[in-house]
């Protein structure tokens, strides 16, 4: 085992202990609701980033969590599966579809793949709605059958939603954190920087860009459908709207872009600054305060917030290992 | 289906009218993309806030539209000059994607400014008034809405003065130059941040135009801007980026193939035809079907 | 024993006839300069060879087996690896990481886990061993290119394309490169260099190729090319009237 793959499961331990623990004590519904809300959209923070980190800056990732969503809904529907297996299932359709839309962009970078991913989530939209409208009940949507078995206290529905979300967070960020301290890790860190270079040094560039894009697509249909069994009980064509693409790119910035602790802290931070600005301000003047935010963010500290964070423990730490009286240069 | 030739004849014209304003977006993305290197996302929100002045001038103080046009087009011009001073001067320099990241942000920032500041005066859909609103006149067998007439008149009064301006100036010269090359612009003495500015501020009126126009034939939204900005982009990806000529046609095209395939394909593929067009014209010709500067 | 062999290679750029059926040969163990004017399609064949450009015709072979047709890719994992005019390191990546891709990706498609082992010799050849953690951004021109010699050396190259490797080096740093030029050669590689300062392409390289506009005009050893008369006129002659003339290569 790595020192690095020791680290990650370090803090995949507090990440999974720590709420556990706050389960325990907080007993507010809505502070709960929220916080699974924060575990489910960090998966999906989590595939942007992990897209991201291959150089490819999605613009219409509401393509895989919409798709993610109606494949799960319509797998226990239709296949009756029971829901718990249905997303895991389900998630391969987005990944293919991930596969689909990589291939097409493969010759793009930056902002005409940011535009061509976005256009090909307007494109699914149509499909979804006019070409499987007998499938999806077109604009209307389907309802998402309750992810925990029937019959159980809203309470206790609520409790496990929350854990079950927590626990595929946390699965999800080993998963990346190990993908992207493997081999495919190296080759998008390599791709996102130059590609020419890249296959200079013998990285096969459509091969790692197209995984990047079918884990991506797994892990944003995964939080989808986690999503609508879960919160919403209910996907409907407006998941493929422009908002839903620009959420995750928003987490995972503020969080540090290209880490795998960046798209988790960025989302509880955003999503909690939203909360309260929602309770304080109008529903406008909270998304201009989250647009600003963004843009400072960009201006200012680039590299995110998890950076700044983890330099600001590991000095506190050298503090403490330090013998008194020396300071650090 | 039987085609009626006069059916055909309005859907071309519409065409030529959604296009004109297309090839308004268009022309202010080819701009800033030629001087700047720069895509600004939130030019549908510009856009939008040039549909929402003008709306206001007309509605509150009865100023005729086709006259609020140009005072909406200098707020949102200077509106341009200060986000371009304000935002995406700071990070010039810095990775390409932050620029995106920048759009999104201001898409962000812009739209829900506008859209609070339409609660007052409507819920969702606005419509700007013209006192000719009714009128039409008859061209052979059809007859033509006034509004059609004024609005195709005045894009290209504003098409050619642009044209004058960037051919037949100083000023245009130096921005032609800046686009070409900017390094040796700066080494000539261009001041390239006032072209910046420049850039931005005339990309950012002819957003206004294209949206106070748009605002007359269509009722509109705050969010309504980001799909004709998003097909305005895909007209420059089309028309080679950083290519006026490319963007003028392309964006005409664009608006009578979109007429034509909303007419025989039903009115929600109207949006993805945009994106299937795009997609094909990357896998076929990803350097665009024209290519040049300004 | 021939390592790289280039038969009747072509490339045309729309009317531009970039290379017009090009022959070389690369030995193992064998330093080839190949040398040029501006536009003379010196790079150009570095990029076609490494699998940037489809030749138009001809063939290109690796220990006999063909390039031919494969990506760039797929050409470094069989062993030709390249340097890059501008140095092009990987500026998100560590200096040792930078080095890890051609471990990982190259011919010797190390393991991940022992690529930053296996990194360090390498970087201590080319005298970068104190910045491995650092990132290519602190890093001098020329240490730049020497990181760029070193990760193309990691991918476990049989032949190594140098695209004017010391452009903008000092007298003294050009040495320095010749010297571990020349211990790359001992392995076994066969070297094909773009060179544009004469010093260096007669001090290091056993044979020279001339190319002028597209054709190859002259083979054969430094004392041969300098008295060629075809070379003379074609290219040395000129580099005497236009001094500034031996920039970028084509």
């Amino acid at each position: 085992m790595t020192r690095r793959f020791r680290r990650t499961l370090a803090i995949a331990a507090v990440m999974f202990l720590l709420p556990a623990l706050l389960l325990a004590m907080v007993r507010e519904l809505f502070i709960l609701q929220i916080l699974t809300f924060v575990f489910i959209f960090a998966i999906y923070a989590q595939s942007w980033n992990l897209v991201a980190h291959s150089g490819q800056f999605s613009l219409g990732h509401a393509s895989f969590l919409g798709v993610g969503a109606y494949a799960s809904v319509l797998l226990v529907q239709h296949l009756r599966l029971p829901p718990a297996a249905a997303i895991l299932v389900g998630a391969l359709l987005p990944a293919g579809v991930g596969l689909a839309i990589g291939g097409l962009c493969l010759r793009l970078r930056e902002w005409y793949f940011g535009m061509v991913t976005f256009g090909v989530t307007a494109i699914v939209q149509v499909l979804v709605v006019e070409q499987f409208g007998w499938l999806t009940n077109r604009w209307d949507g389907l309802d998402a059958p309750r992810l925990v078995p029937a019959g159980l206290p809203l309470e206790r529905v609520a409790d496990l939603n929350y854990l079950i979300a927590l626990g595929l967070m946390v699965a999800a960020y080993v998963a990346v954190a190990s993908i992207m301290n493997s081999k495919a890790g190296l080759a998008f860190s390599a791709i996102h920087d130059n590609e020419l270079v890249a296959a200079g040094c013998g990285v096969d560039v459509r091969r790692y860009r197209l995984l990047a894009m079918a884990a991506g697509g797994y892990l944003a249909g995964l939080a989808g459908a986690l999503n609508s069994h879960t919160l919403t009980r209910h996907v409907s064509p407006g998941i493929f709207g422009l908002e839903d693409s620009i959420w995750p790119l928003l987490y995972s910035i503020a969080g540090g872009l290209r880490t795998p602790e960046g798209p988790i802290l960025g989302t509880l931070v955003v999503r909690v600054v939203w909360e309260w600005a929602l309770r304080r301000l109008g529903g406008f003047e909270s998304l201009v305060l989250i647009g600003s935010l963004l843009a400072l963010v960009v201006i200012f500290v680039p590299r995110g917030l998890y950076p700044l964070a983890a330099a600001a423990m590991s000095r506190v730490g050298a503090r403490r290992r330090r013998p008194a009286g020396v300071t650090p240069p | 289906m039987i085609l009626d030739p006069i059916v055909l004849f309005q859907v071309l014209v519409w065409g030529v009218v959604i296009g004109s304003i297309y090839m308004l977006l268009a022309t202010g993305l080819a701009l800033l993309f030629g001087v700047m290197k720069l895509i600004n996302f939130a030019h549908g929100e510009l856009m939008m806030i040039g549909a929402f002045l003008t709306f206001l001038l007309a509605s509150r103080l009865g100023v005729n539209p086709y006259l609020a046009v140009f005072a909406s087009m200098a707020a949102v011009g200077l509106l341009g000059v200060a986000i371009e001073e304000l935002a995406f001067r700071p990070i010039r320099g810095t990775a390409k994607i932050n620029e995106i990241f920048l759009s999104i942000a201001l898409i962000l920032i812009l739209q829900n400014a506008l859209a609070r500041a339409f609660v007052p005066y409507f819920r969702e859909y606005a419509q700007i008034r013209t006192p000719y609103a009714t009128r039409v006149f008859a061209l052979g067998i059809v007859n033509i809405r006034y509004d059609f007439a004024i609005l195709l008149g005045l894009t290209w009064a504003i098409m050619v003065a642009l044209y004058v301006f960037l051919f037949h100036t100083g000023f245009g010269r130096e921005l032609r130059g800046t686009s070409q090359n900017r390094v040796a612009s700066m080494l000539m003495g261009v001041d390239v941040q006032r072209i910046d500015r420049l850039a931005f501020g005339i990309s950012a009126a002819l957003a206004a135009l294209a949206g106070s126009l748009y605002g007359i034939i269509n009722p509109f939204s705050p969010y309504g801007g980001t799909l004709p900005a998003i097909k305005a982009f895909a007209v420059i990806i089309l028309g080679g980026l950083g290519s006026v000529r490319g963007a003028v046609v392309g964006g005409l095209l664009y608006g009578i193939v979109e007429s034509f395939a909303t007419f025989f394909l039903g009115g929600s593929w109207r949006d993805a035809i945009a994106f299937v067009l795009l997609a094909l014209v990357l896998l076929i010709r990803p350097e665009g079907l024209f290519r040049g500067t300004a | 024993m021939t390592r790289l062999c280039g038969t009747g290679v072509t490339k045309r750029f729309g009317g531009l006839v970039a290379l017009a059926g090009v022959d070389f040969e690369v030995g193992a163990g064998e330093i080839v300069g190949l040398i040029g004017q501006n536009g003379a399609g010196k790079t150009t064949l570095i990029n076609v060879i490494a699998g940037v450009y489809q030749p138009d015709a001809g063939s290109i072979t690796l220990d006999g087996q063909p390039l031919t047709r494969l990506g760039p890719d797929r050409i470094t994992r069989l062993g030709v690896a390249r340097t890059f005019q501008v140095p092009q390191p990987f500026p998100s990546l560590t200096i040792l990481e930078n080095v890890m891709v051609g471990l990982v990706f190259g011919r010797e498609a190390c393991r991940p886990g022992d690529a930053a082992q296996r990194a360090r010799p390498v970087l201590d050849a080319v005298g970068l061993a104190g910045k491995a953690d650092l990132r290519p951004t602190s890093l001098t021109v020329v240490e730049l290119r020497k990181l760029e010699l070193a990760r193309a050396l990691a991918s476990g190259a049989r032949v190594l394309l140098l695209d004017e490797i010391n452009a903008g080096l000092t007298a003294a740093e050009m040495q320095e490169a010749v010297a571990l030029i020349r211990t790359l050669r001992e392995g076994g590689i066969g070297i094909l260099m773009v060179e544009h300062v004469m010093r260096i392409v007669m001090q290091v390289c056993e044979r020279i190729i001339v190319l002028h506009f597209g054709r190859k005009i002259a083979d054969g050893t430094p004392a041969a090319i300098a008295a060629d008369p075809d070379v003379v006129a074609a290219y040395l002659g000129e580099r005497r009237i236009r001094p500034g003339g031996d920039r970028a290569g084509g």
